[in-house]
């Protein structure tokens, strides 16, 4: 007879690492977005635009840190809430 | 029988002139003359002098001239008791042409004993008639052929007159009866006897010039130093006084003492010739026809002239024999005239003009070479006559090293009398040997003198001696002494002297000097050696906006501190010795220095080879090693004169195929170099280009192409004095492949936008927005979380600040040149809280 709270435990575990590769793989559709918006954003050149546009670019620039962070957030707010998806 | 009757007859009638003249048959006889009678003495009758009871007249006969009188004398006059001015006069009756007086002496009486002696001067003359002449010419009718008369001169007798003719003993003199006189100037404290001998006998009877006072007539006095005076060791001015009166003069003075173990003389001053040196500068000057001597000379107000002697009488320059002036304070005296040849000469006196405000310390008298009167002809200087007080200075004496302890001393004064004495009490002098100090009137002998200017100027500068110690010990002795010393109130120079200034000396010394603006600097050269010879140390200061503290360490071959290392450094550029010391027990040693010149410094000490670096001291603190052994190290700043640059710089950041321009730049402005380039490569070391160049300085160029390398690495070098100086540049090379999606991109951009002021945001504002992140972040965690014990707050201030600093780099990445400052700070902190909370 298995544990019901370990059976939950593992079926947590599964599910974070399920949206985590996920979302690990979504990062390269989103990489090509990425640079072209900073290519046409014209980040790499702060002199040359505005601060708004900087400010773009920095949101922009932190959007792949936030996708990782958000998946990894899930596989440990899983594991802990030992939810099951 | 009859034949030899009359052979003995006649023999004996020959011998009667022999025995006669013959004077070992003379009978000498005293006469004894009633009170009240008369005495015959030639053809003169005397009345009774009561001199006869005690200088009875003297008959002398010649006993197988049948008793025919030979002399006969008798005292008329005489003084008892004299002093500078004695006088005795006596008639003798010659019975026949001879010698009245073939000797005179004098005996002094008033020691206890006969003995004979010399008098200060004496004269004997007789009364006689002088013949008087005439100098008279004839016209001879005859001229010359400028209408002059020739005449014949010539002296013409004229009369006679009776006059004081001069007796020089052993004349003779025909048949008669003379008067005659004989004058004599003594110590008046001397008696004395004088004998007159006549047709061989001696006349002891007569006569005694008793004295008129007792006891010395020298003062004897000792001046300077005082007794019991300590003294340096050197040469001492050791002053003695003396003071004569009674007319005698100062003859000579001897310093003794027992400096050499035994009690003697030392040194004999002669007075008198002493100042027969100063007349040198005698000026002879024609002013009566003759001859009159002018001197100049510095003149003694305490002293005036006693009497003075010429044979120029006073007014007209005609020869008269000896006149005698005395002068008192200015006043002139005439007295008594003789007969004797000498002439005085003394400072702005002459006979016709004597200034009497004037007064003089001595005289000299002058004789005729011939010794005969007269105003004509060659003078020699014949004696020199001192008057009134006499101090001695300036009798210096050197003592060497063995004459350590002190001595006794005192002065023997002699008089012309002969007559000598000492002071009354010995001086003591007490000596100090081999003292080294700060210059006094004492100690004058000069051997160092300190000099400060300044380094960048060279313009002397008043500095002060804080404090200095000063080893020394005189050469050849291992005896080692210490002098200490500070002065606060500066100076451009400190002199500093030695006693006795006769020996060589071995000085270590350690001087810490300063002026306002001037940092401290430290002069300690190791040992240095001084003589006599006055030796100038210039010590320089630099100002305090000219330098910085450059402390340098000294290693020995295994990396172990060396202590006592003598360290100078001096300015290449004017080769200057501007610093030295010595290194501590830590084997530091910390100057001052300019750090835009090139300075050379020498490390030695006992063990090592000497060391020399040479650098321009641009850093706070320098490692030198000492080698073991072997010859002179030297140690060079080959990086002073020279000047390269990279380009790009190394914070460019290079991105993967992009092909970018390296060059080397090298220029050199001291040292000659010899060759220099480079070569790049990437991170596994494989060469991508080379270039080279054997020119003296230059710009080297080559294109790389990045491709996909992950790092560019420039070796560049440079070769002088035969010796490689290397370096390194590198850059990352950006792979964009993987830009746009880290973190690190966005901390990177922040970090560009944030330098170039977006929103109008600075480096403050930066840091404190990150002020503001943390002190929320702690906040929200304390507050949510209930964390505020120290030690996990402090942890939770360095992960923060470890963030910011050390992973995306937002906080100043060097502060004072110590990488990561801040984090390490925190961790510091956050360690101590932990081990507080581990230890209670």
């Amino acid at each position: 007879m298995i544990h019901k709270k370990g059976q939950t435990l593992g079926l947590a575990i599964l599910s974070g690492l399920f949206v985590f590769m996920v979302g690990m793989l979504a990062i390269n559709f989103l990489m090509s977005e990425i640079n072209d918006f900073r290519i046409n954003m014209q980040c790499s050149s702060p002199a040359t635009i505005s601060d708004g546009t900087k400010v773009l670019c920095l949101i922009v620039d932190t959007t792949v840190p936030y996708w990782i962070l958000l998946a990894f957030s899930i596989l440990v707010g899983a594991i802990t809430a030992r939810l099951a998806i | 029988m009859k034949y030899k009757l009359l052979t003995t007859i006649f023999l004996g009638i020959l011998l009667i002139g022999i025995v006669t003249s013959a004077t070992w048959d003379n009978n000498k006889e005293s006469i004894n003359v009633a009170k009240g009678n008369k005495l015959n003495v030639g053809n003169k009758q005397l009345d009774y002098n009561s001199l006869w009871e005690k200088y009875k007249p003297i008959e002398i006969t010649n006993s197988f001239g049948l008793g025919s009188t030979l002399f006969k004398g008798a005292i008329t006059q005489h003084n008892d008791y004299c002093g500078t001015n004695c006088l005795s006069k006596f008639i003798v009756y010659l019975g026949e042409d001879g010698i009245p007086i073939s000797n005179l002496k004098f005996y002094r009486l008033d020691e206890g004993k006969k003995e004979e002696r010399s008098i200060r001067y004496y004269s004997l003359s007789y009364s006689g008639e002088v013949t008087d002449y005439d100098w008279r010419c004839i016209d001879t009718g005859k001229k010359y052929l400028n209408g002059s008369k020739v005449e014949n001169c010539s002296s013409v007798r004229v009369g006679s007159h009776i006059g004081e003719i001069s007796y020089n003993i052993g004349d003779i003199l025909p048949k008669g009866t003379y008067e005659f006189t004989l004058i004599g100037e003594k110590a008046p404290y001397m008696s004395i006897d004088w004998v007159i001998i006549s047709q061989g006998k001696i006349i002891e009877e007569w006569a005694t010039w008793g004295n008129i006072s007792t006891g010395s007539q020298a003062e004897v006095r000792l001046l300077s130093p005082s007794n019991n005076e300590s003294a340096i060791l050197g040469v001492f001015n050791l002053t003695g006084f003396a003071n004569v009166t009674g007319g005698a003069t100062l003859k000579n003075v001897t310093l003794y003492d027992n400096s050499t173990g035994t009690w003697g003389a030392r040194n004999t001053t002669n007075l008198a010739s002493t100042l027969t040196t100063l007349l040198s500068n005698l000026t002879q000057v024609d002013k009566t026809g003759a001859f009159q001597f002018v001197k100049n000379m510095t003149l003694n107000s305490s002293s005036y002239v006693t009497k003075v002697y010429s044979n120029i009488s006073a007014d007209s320059g005609a020869v008269t024999g000896m006149h005698e002036y005395n002068y008192h304070n200015g006043t002139k005296i005439n007295v008594s005239s003789g007969d004797i040849c000498s002439l005085g000469v003394w400072k702005d006196f002459n006979s016709t003009n004597p200034n009497p405000t004037y007064l003089v310390d001595y005289i000299v008298i002058y004789a005729r070479s011939d010794n005969a009167c007269g105003t004509t002809g060659s003078f020699h200087e014949k004696d020199t006559v001192v008057y009134g007080n006499q101090t001695v200075t300036n009798i210096n004496i050197s003592y060497l090293n063995n004459y350590s302890s002190g001595f006794i001393w005192n002065y023997l004064f002699c008089d012309s009398d002969d007559s000598c004495g000492f002071a009354q009490n010995n001086f003591t002098l007490n000596i100090v040997n081999d003292y080294f100090g700060i210059c006094t009137e004492t100690i004058n002998q000069t051997y160092v003198v300190l000099s400060f200017k300044d380094e960048t100027t060279s313009s002397s500068i008043q500095a002060n001696i804080s404090s200095a110690v000063f080893t020394y010990n005189v050469v050849g002795n291992s005896t080692n002494y210490s002098y200490n010393y500070a002065n606060t109130t500066g100076n451009q120079t400190y002199s500093f002297c030695f006693a006795p200034g006769i020996k060589n000396i071995s000085v270590t010394p350690a001087v810490y000097y300063s002026a306002y603006g001037y940092p401290q600097r430290i002069w300690s050269p190791g040992v240095k050696t001084y003589t006599n010879i006055s030796t100038t140390e210039e010590l320089y200061l630099l100002s305090t906006a000219d330098g910085l503290d450059v402390t340098f360490q000294v290693l020995d071959s295994n990396s172990q501190v060396v202590s006592g290392v003598i360290v100078t450094g001096t300015k290449v550029s004017t080769s200057e010795v501007v610093v030295s010391g010595t290194t501590d027990a830590a084997g530091s040693v910390t100057f001052f220095l300019n750090p835009t010149y090139l300075h050379s410094f020498n490390f030695s000490k006992t063990g090592y080879p000497e060391t020399i670096f040479n650098i321009v001291p641009t850093q706070s603190s320098y490692t030198v090693t000492l080698a073991s052994g072997g010859a002179t190290q030297y140690i060079y700043d080959y990086s002073y004169g020279i000047s390269q640059s990279i380009n790009p710089s190394m914070s460019t950041q290079f991105v993967n195929n992009t092909t970018y321009l390296l060059s080397y730049t090298l220029s050199s402005s001291y040292w000659n170099i010899t060759e220099f380039g480079f070569t790049i490569y990437d991170d596994n070391k494989t060469i991508l280009a080379q270039n080279t160049s054997s020119s003296n300085g230059g710009t080297l160029y080559r294109n790389i192409d990045t491709a996909n390398k992950k790092r560019i690495i420039l070796e560049y070098y440079y070769i002088t004095n035969s010796t490689r100086i290397e370096g390194s540049a590198r850059w990352n090379v950006f792979n964009t492949a993987y830009e746009g999606w880290s973190i690190s991109t966005f901390f990177t951009d922040l970090n560009t936008y944030l330098g170039l002021g977006i929103f109008g945001l600075d480096t403050f504002g930066k840091y404190l927005i990150i002020f503001l992140i943390l002190f929320l972040t702690i906040g929200i965690m304390s507050y949510k979380y209930g964390i505020n014990s120290p030690a996990s707050v402090s942890l939770m201030i360095f992960c923060v600040i470890f963030f910011f600093d050390v992973a995306v780099g937002l906080l100043p990445q060097k502060i004072g040149g110590i990488p990561n400052l801040p984090t390490f700070l925190a961790g510091a902190i956050a360690i101590l809280f932990f081990w507080k909370e581990a230890t209670q």
